[in-house]
């Protein structure tokens, strides 16, 4: 069914248009989620909201002034991600946990050594990440993971391409930084 | 340009994001600092190898129950959309006192059952014109022995110091005065002409001060020359 006459009819309060959202567009934000939370429970609380604030404001979103419906509902799951590392500032130093275990065992993998590697790198990564504030992080993934362009997360975040490429820089240069850091305590 | 800049522009380069103009210009740099171009290297491997190194694929979900909590979460927002016109949530504050005032308005202005004690001009409006006659009838009795006090002895009790008429007894008749003018006098413009007289005349009295000898004196000329007493008894066989 077409998107513009699902979200009428969703604006119109019927159930299975707002089911039928959900079933388009529930993948996408549940990746950009785990993406950020890094674990499942969160990542399903942050979809759960996302979709909660969406579909609560359904009625503010204009179908001829947007981009589009899940352009939109992006915006709103990226605000509600930054929104849940800001109230879990204190769990940030724990990630990295779950990301281990989701990772294919050593008994998966073909070479034991190089998956040993991998994961030491992956904990490497979101180590780093989980030093950045939540809107550097957030550009930073959807950069370099989801492969937006500068332009597109300038629109997603409604602020200027000028302040994504800073908050990229400034990202990419505390992830360096943390690298090197790692580095030097591995070496010590 | 500073090697700060080009920092920046390196990252963006390596998205490729850079354009051409820029992509130039920043070519043009690193062929002669050395130290950016080594950091351009770092950070290119950094994040080729970050880009590498995938993401863990997501996790199964249970759609069904996450779906079942978002509905429940939408519970109350589906109930008060039913009754509730869609406004932006900062507009329920002000209508809600908008609401209020006008209920109160209206509580007020038809089942309140206290209304302010109306004023006694009000209460002479509805005075009928026969009750409105004995008044004046009366009125007319009571002033007739001040305004002879004063057109006879004016002059002679100021020099003494003692009046016949006290100045509460002005002030009572003055108050009648000014019902009376309210109840008749729209009809009656000779009678409105007289109770203006009588008013002033009142007035002074109502003021004077123990040792004043002039005002009683000007008082029994005004009362003479404005023919007071002769008026109202023209006034009381009509």
């Amino acid at each position: 069914m077409d998107e513009t006459l699902l979200v009428q009819a969703a604006q119109a309060g019927n159930r299975t248009a707002l089911r039928e959202l959900f079933e388009q567009n529930k993948r996408k934000i549940f990746a950009l989620a785990y993406q950020y939370a890094r674990n499942r429970e969160d990542a399903e609380d942050i979809l759960q909201e996302t979709f909660i604030k969406a579909f609560r404001r359904i009625h503010t979103f204009r179908i001829q002034e947007e981009t589009g419906f899940a352009s939109w509902l992006f915006r709103v799951g990226i605000n509600c991600s930054i929104d849940y590392l800001r109230r879990n500032k204190a769990r940030r130093a724990e990630l990295g946990s779950d990301v281990l275990a989701a990772l294919p065992t050593a008994a998966q993998g073909s070479d034991p050594q190089r998956e040993h590697a991998r994961r030491e790198f992956r904990r490497r990564i979101d180590r780093s990440l989980a030093g950045l504030s939540p809107r550097q992080r957030m550009i930073f993934l959807l950069k370099n993971d989801q492969q937006f362009s500068i332009r597109e997360i300038a629109a997603q975040l409604q602020c200027t391409e000028g302040s994504v490429k800073t908050h990229l820089f400034r990202a990419v240069s505390a992830i360096k930084r943390g690298f090197k850091n790692q580095a030097l305590e591995d070496a010590s | 340009m500073t090697c700060r800049r080009f920092k920046k522009d390196m990252v963006v380069d390596i998205y490729r994001e850079l354009d051409e103009k820029g992509r130039r210009r920043l070519e043009r740099h690193l062929a002669r600092c050395a130290s950016c171009r080594e950091e351009f290297e770092t950070t290119r491997k950094v994040l080729s190898s970050m880009k590498e190194t995938p993401a863990e694929s997501t996790p199964e979900v249970n759609w069904e129950r996450n779906w079942n909590t978002i509905e429940a979460g939408l519970e109350p927002a589906g109930r008060r959309s039913r009754f509730l016109p869609a406004f932006p949530r900062w507009a329920y504050a002000p209508l809600a006192l908008a609401v209020l005032f006008i209920l109160g308005l209206a509580v007020g202005r038809y089942w309140w059952p206290w209304r302010p004690a109306a004023p006694d001009a009000a209460k002479t409006r509805t005075m009928s014109p026969a009750a409105a006659q004995v008044m004046l009838n009366q009125y007319f009795e009571d002033v007739k022995p001040v305004l002879l006090d004063y057109a006879h002895n004016g002059t002679k009790l100021g020099d003494k110091g003692l009046f016949l008429t006290d100045r509460e007894m002005a002030r009572s008749l003055l108050v009648q005065n000014v019902l009376l003018k309210r109840a008749l006098a729209q009809k009656n413009p000779t009678l409105a002409d007289l109770l203006d007289d009588l008013g002033l005349i009142l007035t002074e009295i109502a003021n004077l001060q123990n040792q004043d000898t002039t005002t009683p004196a000007s008082l029994k000329n005004v009362i003479h020359q404005r023919q007071v007493l002769s008026r109202i008894r023209h006034l009381e066989k009509i």
